[in-house]
C-alpha cells in the first residue's frame, strides 16, 4: 500500500481526475478523525468502505435467489 | 431472445426486458445484462443474468410496499442512465429471501434505477435514513409508528 503524508489543505491525484483533499484533521490517537473532500469524474461511485462492504454482502444474499419459494412470497403478499 | 438460466431451464424473454447494467451490480460489477422477469401479476420478479444462468436476484416495486419511497438520483445518475430527467427512471428494490420467507427484507438503501426506454440501468445508493438496508417487508405492522422520531 501506497503511503503518503499530507497537511489540512493538501490533495493527491489518483488517475485521471480523482482528487482527495484533506480538509479537516481533528483529535489524537485513536480519537483522531480526517476529513476529506473527493472530487471525482462523473460515473465514480464514492462510498464509505463499510457501506459499500454491506451492500456487496446483501446483493450476494439475495443472488442466492435461484432456491427462493415465490409462491409463497405471494402468499406473504396477499395476506398483508 | 432464448436464454439459459438454472431456475427455468431455458426461456425467451422479449428483448425488451432485457437490461443493461454497465457497472454491473455492487460487488458484481462483472454482470452485465440480466433479463426483467414477471410472474403473472405478483409484485416480486425476478432479475436474471444473462452472463450467468446460476445468478437471479428477486427484485420488487418498493412502491407496492412503501408508499411515497423516493429517491433523488443525482444529474450524474440521470445523464449515466441516459434520462433527461429523473422522471423517466423508475426503482427496483432487491429482495433477500431467508429460508423463512416471512423475514423477507428488500433492500432500500441501493435500489436499481432503470431507464425502461432506453433499457438501461445502475444500482444507486442513497444516504437517506430512512432507506434502510433492510426493510423487512413483512413484518410492517399498519399500527406501528412509521419512523422513530
Amino acid at each position: 500500500m501506497l503511503v503518503l503524508t499530507r497537511r489540512t489543505g493538501q490533495s493527491i491525484i489518483i488517475g485521471d481526475g480523482i482528487e482527495v483533499v484533506v480538509s479537516q484533521v481533528k483529535g489524537s490517537g485513536d480519537q483522531a478523525q480526517v476529513r476529506l473532500g473527493i472530487v471525482a469524474p462523473r460515473g465514480v461511485r464514492v462510498l464509505r468502505r463499510e457501506v459499500f462492504d454491506a451492500i456487496v454482502e446483501e446483493n450476494r444474499l439475495a443472488s442466492a435467489a435461484v432456491e427462493a419459494p415465490m409462491e409463497k412470497l405471494d402468499e406473504l403478499r396477499d395476506r398483508m | 431472445m432464448l436464454i439459459h438460466t438454472t431456475r427455468f431451464s431455458d426461456i425467451d424473454v422479449a428483448e425488451d426486458m432485457v437490461m443493461r447494467f454497465p457497472d454491473g451490480l455492487i460487488g458484481f460489477e462483472e454482470r452485465r445484462r440480466f433479463a426483467l422477469i414477471t410472474r403473472g401479476n405478483s409484485p416480486f420478479r425476478w432479475l436474471q443474468s444473462l452472463d450467468d444462468p446460476g445468478i437471479a436476484f428477486v427484485v420488487t416495486d418498493p412502491l407496492m410496499f412503501v408508499p411515497g419511497y423516493s429517491v433523488s438520483p443525482d444529474e450524474d445518475t440521470v445523464a449515466g442512465l441516459e434520462a433527461a430527467s429523473p422522471a423517466d427512471l423508475r426503482y427496483l428494490a432487491i429482495a433477500v429471501v431467508p429460508r423463512d420467507p416471512s423475514q423477507t427484507s428488500l433492500n432500500l438503501q441501493a435500489p436499481i434505477a432503470v431507464n425502461h426506454a432506453r433499457g438501461i440501468a445502475r444500482q444507486i445508493v442513497t444516504m437517506n435514513p430512512e432507506h434502510p438496508l433492510k426493510y423487512y417487508v413483512f413484518q410492517q405492522r399498519a399500527d406501528a409508528p412509521k419512523r422513530e422520531d
